[in-house]
């Protein structure tokens, strides 16, 4: 196998110990949409649609923004643990690529995630709320293809932020501010249709656009091939631009820890 | 294997934990690295496997710039038992160098052979090897973090021993070690180190343990080599003062012009600590026995460790004597 996807095969066979944890879980995601779901219930207030969004879009969009989110659920304090308690020296010394590894091992806990958190969820989900079935193979494929450039968006926003633990005491605090401004403005709270118009057209140039909207668009069909291509490139651009800002993060606090002295 | 000349290292707070080392660690080596807290052993460690830049000097660790290692570059093994007792983490318990906490460590063996690409074959024949010799059978179906720190120390010693290394380095691993799991660990680390095929850099406060399983100890004092040498010559250079404890029925005798070091006296107890070289043991023995009603006495060469301290006595009265 693999070296690297060995990795991710062994960190969601290890997920699978912790049973408790996986009921609670589901729960959880459960509860989560249970309360939005009656929020835009009450909103609707049995209306057929608002501004040509029906009801079951938006519940569609909550159940993908939350399948999507239990994709993306990973321990964010990885590198700050491995730099804290010194650990990080046999990262390094080991002959793998240590960012690769990180985000085969996140890979594989956030299929993990998706398999025993989200599939149980939204099957129970689908029992009392209407979900909108996918708009087409085709875009089904898309959509997936979206999601996966959507993890690396934001693995990469993630592993820059880990990337300051190299300088700070504890990025606890920046992770968690950073989940909360991308969950407000990716529209996993309130879907991007919700959004001002000014606001949305300012997001359109960031990187949080393609995370959790593109995916939900895809998936309920509706965007022109023109606007797909454009959401398309938009994600590869964004990777591509995480991605020197990330190594450039990694080399300098390489550079750093190295100074200091480890 | 390791060669050093005017290595040091002085960090951004102006604290200089290496001095100007220079020495040759010789392939199939084993070299034991005693110093007090803060001597730079760690320091020294970290240069050597690339983790830390030098600040001047110059380093090469198979025949390469540490900080240049590659993945192609040949494997160090280390154990840092420092990090394994100090790393204790709120989530996930005791810090794991080689080992991954939450799998078993059956497994665990498996991906450490796979990143270092180990063939399949020769890996199992190695882990049967190793958990024999580490008693670890029992244990390869537990995840790590159920394993006692005891058992986890002699399981990183094994999954880093896994690799082969050329050049093993062991950082404080006896910490929090119950006896019968040194005992296992040192017999493990004497009968690689009598095979002289891997260079083993050891770590420690106790000086008795570097002695069963180095040729070679490198004394570290603030930064700088106090000593490198054999144990021997070290004894021998330094021989160090004998000690006699003598009680006695009644006031202890005077000692009046015996060539003697020092002595105290307490009660009818007494302590005497002399050079060999100006009075033998038997002289002084005599002379108390015959001199008063001796009750009892006891002789003791001194250990390594006396040396040792004596050794940084020197030193730091040669400092003194700088400044």
């Amino acid at each position: 196998m693999n070296r690297y996807l060995q990795f991710a095969v062994i960190r969601f066979k290890s997920k699978t110990a912790y049973r408790f944890d996986y009921f609670l879980g589901i729960l959880n995601s459960l509860l989560s949409f249970v309360v939005y779901y009656s929020i835009y219930k009450a909103l609707y207030g049995g209306a057929q649609s608002i501004d040509g969004i029906s009801f079951s879009m938006v519940t569609t969009s909550f159940l993908i923004s939350l399948g999507l989110s239990s994709a993306f659920n990973k321990n964010e304090m990885f590198l700050q643990d491995k730099i804290k308690q010194g650990t990080i020296a046999n990262e390094l010394l080991k002959p793998v690529n240590f960012k690769l590894r990180m985000l085969f091992e996140d890979a594989g806990e956030g299929a993990f995630n998706v398999v025993f958190n989200f599939l149980p969820t939204a099957l129970i989900a689908a029992l009392f709320a209407n979900i909108c079935a996918p708009s087409g193979a085709i875009n089904m494929l898309l959509c997936i293809a979206s999601v996966i450039l959507g993890y690396i968006v934001l693995w990469q926003i993630s592993f820059i932020v880990q990337c300051w633990s190299f300088w700070l005491f504890s990025v606890w605090g920046l992770v968690t501010i950073k989940n909360v401004v991308i969950n407000i403005l990716a529209g996993s709270y309130i879907p991007m249709w919700f959004m001002p118009e000014k606001i949305r057209s300012i997001l359109r140039f960031t990187p949080f656009e393609s995370i959790y909207f593109m995916p939900v668009q895809l998936y309920l069909g509706g965007l022109s091939q023109w606007e797909i291509l454009l959401g398309f490139l938009r994600q590869l651009a964004w990777i591509a631009g995480l991605y020197v800002i990330g190594e450039l993060c990694w080399r300098s606090g390489i550079k750093r820890l190295v100074i200091q002295g480890g | 294997m390791i060669v050093m000349k005017e290595l040091s290292k002085t960090f951004p707070d102006n604290v200089t934990a290496v001095k100007n080392i220079s020495l040759h660690i010789a392939p199939g080596e084993s070299v034991g690295l005693i110093g007090a807290n803060g001597a730079g052993k760690t320091t020294l460690i970290k240069l050597i496997c690339g983790m830390c830049k030098p600040t001047s000097g110059y380093l090469r660790v198979f025949g390469e710039d540490p900080l240049r290692r590659s993945k192609n570059s040949p494997p160090i093994g280390l154990v840092s038992g420092a990090v394994i007792t100090d790393g204790y983490n709120y989530h996930y318990g005791h810090a794991s160098a080689v080992l991954q906490d939450d799998i078993e460590l059956s497994l665990n063996l498996e991906i450490v052979g796979n990143i270092y690409r180990i063939p399949k074959t020769l890996r199992l024949r190695r882990t049967d090897d190793l958990t024999k010799a580490f008693g670890l059978n029992d244990l390869l179906h537990y995840r790590v973090n159920q394993l006692s720190l005891g058992q986890r120390m002699k399981a990183e010693l094994a999954a880093v021993l896994l690799l082969a290394p050329k050049l093993l380095i062991l950082d404080e691993p006896f910490i929090g070690v119950d006896a019968a799991s040194r005992q296992t660990m040192r017999n493990m680390l004497r009968s690689l180190a009598a095979k002289n095929d891997t260079t083993v850099i050891l770590t420690t406060h106790n000086v008795l343990e570097a002695e069963q399983i180095c040729s070679r100890i490198l004394l570290l004092d603030s930064g700088t080599l106090a000593y490198n040498g054999s144990i021997d010559r070290l004894k021998r250079s330094h021989i160090g003062l004998n000690r006699v404890r003598a009680s006695f029925d009644d006031m202890p005798p005077d000692l009046g012009d015996m060539p003697v070091a020092r002595y105290t006296a307490e009660n009818t107890c007494m302590t005497i600590e002399y050079d060999v070289s100006n009075i033998s043991s038997r002289d002084l023995s005599g002379y108390l026995i015959k001199g008063s009603r001796l009750s009892d006495i006891i002789i003791e060469k001194p250990t390594v460790e006396q040396i040792i301290r004596e050794i940084y006595k020197e030193e730091q009265n040669g400092n003194d004597d700088k400044c």
